[in-house]
């Protein structure tokens, strides 16, 4: 199926310009569209290209993100069950960006916010590969990934006992749920480069991850440089995950489901899973995001809530459906 | 050609292989046997740089692998192992053009002419050619296998390691392996294959290799290889009056 692809991709640009057009201030579809055109007045305009447009990008951004990182660590540890989330990955970047926000760290500069998670989530695929070892079964990855998560989590709280500006519980709520509101031009500038040099990273490993189907020594043996795949990948999936822990805090779940829904549409091969696993994870926070700013309610869902909501059912229907198929 | 000097090798803290040394020339169409542990599958390993050697040394065309790269080792030698992963149900075509990710990385359908022409010529070799189209998983077990024949002949290496190829076959696609093999050999390839099927080897192998307990105990023409005293003495059958073998 090659047009997935180019129907993604329009997929995506449409609901990114739909997301920019629709919101919670009471701003007509016209003078939404004029506004985000650059014509009439300034307010709309303001909120159009200020808040909203920004808010748009950072929920399909941080989406692409995480697909993408997850379908390099599927390929990587041949595993349909591996995820940023579901591996501690984003637990670990979250810890890093609590530590630099409480402990002044932050003060030197916005990128410091950023680096830190990057550096988190680095440390945490290297805890990964070096605890589970990188032809770890389904069951140990799981589990290692449940304790990275628990202990990231624990670390966080401790970061924020310790911290010497009195923390409340909302900022670490805030964090552990994910959420892209008032969002600014400003934090995608940190972001986005990051993001983009992780697919750069990642677009590099695609052959090596297809010749991984074949398990580490048949890939090594047809001339696969695994050093060098695990090295792109690790590095790739930091800056993509630890990025978007920054602009966006944790969300779970897109990068299992992404990859695992458009792998049918390309034949199973982990590198053409690549692209499209992207676009759809921008598609699919960018319509959650959607859909918790038109709810009715008085208090906004958070994003991470909303991807969990529908990521989580469809995690366990895939591992349910691999217990299934294997025995 | 492929040279072990006295190699040893150690899986944990088992010895599997004691300095073993034989070499592998072109135009090789050598059978290696051994009892089960024997060590078979830690020499084709080591032959094919996977696994590095404790002591000794690997040798192709003088080179030492242990000093080559993947790609230049994937230029070279091409090794089929005995377990056999395959994580994600791709298509038997894009299986079998792994084989020549040395040479080119891209998939079947994105592949030019003259490397399909390649693969192709593979999957018909090896009796796959009608499996082309389908997803791996939906196979059966010796279609599995003779897929991952067909992606190790798609290789352009000159030495082809094969460790059990035969263990999923019915008798005419063993029979059809044996004969593409020996093909290959006449064509100047050096072909290893390790086999539990003494039979084959004898009917088919110009040159047997034996194993016993991480020792090579012969190695020369199979017909001498394989002499009674040393099945006796090595796997514990000799030949039967039906012509066939019996335990001792």
């Amino acid at each position: 199926m090659r047009a997935l692809t180019p129907v993604l991709f329009a997929a995506a640009l449409v609901l990114v310009l739909v997301s920019a057009l629709v919101g919670s201030a009471a701003i007509g579809l016209s003078d939404a569209a004029s506004a985000l055109a650059g014509q009439g007045p300034e307010g709309p305009r303001l909120i159009v290209w200020e808040i909203r447009l920004p808010r748009a990008l950072a929920a399909f951004g941080t989406g692409a993100a995480l697909g993408l990182a997850g379908a390099a660590l599927q390929g990587l540890l041949q595993n349909p069950l591996a995820e940023p989330g579901v591996l501690g990955v984003s637990a670990f970047a979250s810890l890093g960006a609590v530590i630099a926000i409480y402990f002044g760290f932050a003060a030197a500069g916005s990128f410091a916010v950023p680096v830190a998670a990057i550096a988190g989530a680095a440390i945490a695929v290297g805890l990964l590969l070096l605890a589970a070892g990188s032809r770890a079964g389904t069951v140990t990855l799981i589990l290692v990934g449940i304790g990275l998560s628990s202990f990231a989590g624990a670390l966080m709280s401790l970061a924020l006992n310790l911290a010497p500006n009195p923390a409340s519980l909302a900022d670490l709520v805030n964090w552990m749920l994910g959420s892209v509101a008032n969002r600014s031009w400003a934090d995608l500038a940190f972001s986005a480069p990051a993001w983009l040099l992780g697919a750069a990273a990642i677009a590099a490993a695609g052959p090596g991850l297809r010749a991984l189907t074949l398990g580490e020594e048949a890939a090594s043996s047809v001339g696969a440089d695994l050093k060098r795949v695990r090295g792109l990948v690790i590095a790739g999936t930091s800056l993509l995950a630890g990025a978007s822990v920054a602009i966006a805090g944790t969300i779970g779940f897109v990068g299992i489901v992404a990859p695992h829904l458009v792998r049918p549409f390309v034949g199973h091969d982990p590198q053409r899973t690549l692209l499209p696993a992207a676009l759809l994870g921008g598609i699919m926070l960018t319509v959650a995001d959607l859909v918790i700013r038109v709810l009715p309610v008085d208090t906004e869902l958070k994003l991470g809530v909303a991807a969990a909501l529908i990521g989580a059912p469809l995690f366990i229907w895939i591992a349910a459906g691999r217990g299934k198929a294997m025995t | 050609m492929i040279a072990a000097e006295t190699v040893s090798m150690r899986l944990g803290t088992r010895a599997v292989l004691k300095n073993v040394s034989l070499s592998l020339q072109p135009g090789d169409f050598a059978g290696l046997a051994g009892p089960n542990g024997a060590g078979k599958s830690s020499l084709l390993r080591g032959l094919a740089g996977l696994v590095p050697v404790e002591s000794g040394r690997v040798e192709i065309d003088g080179f030492d692998i242990a000093g080559m790269t993947p790609g230049e080792r994937a230029k070279r030698i091409a090794w089929l192992g005995q377990s056999r992963p395959v994580a994600w149900d791709m298509l038997v075509e894009d299986i079998a053009a792994l084989g020549r990710y040395g040479v080119s990385a891209a998939s079947y359908s994105r592949s030019l002419a003259p490397q399909k022409a390649a693969i192709d010529l593979a999957l018909a070799k090896a009796g796959a050619s009608d499996l082309c189209g389908r997803s791996f998983k939906a196979l059966s077990g010796g279609e599995q296998a003779r897929v991952h024949i067909a992606r190790l002949l798609a290789s352009p290496a000159p030495y082809l390691l094969l460790d059990e190829p035969c263990a999923a076959l019915d008798i005419v696609h063993q029979l059809n392996l044996m004969a593409t093999l020996r093909d290959e050999a006449a064509t100047g390839r050096g072909v290893l294959i390790v086999l539990h099927d003494l039979a084959l080897i004898a009917r088919h192998c110009r040159r047997a290799i034996l194993l016993n307990n991480g020792h090579l105990v012969a190695d020369g023409p199979t017909a001498s290889v394989l002499d009674g005293l040393r099945l006796a003495s090595i796997f514990g059958v000799k030949r039967a009056p039906d012509g066939g073998l019996e335990r001792v």
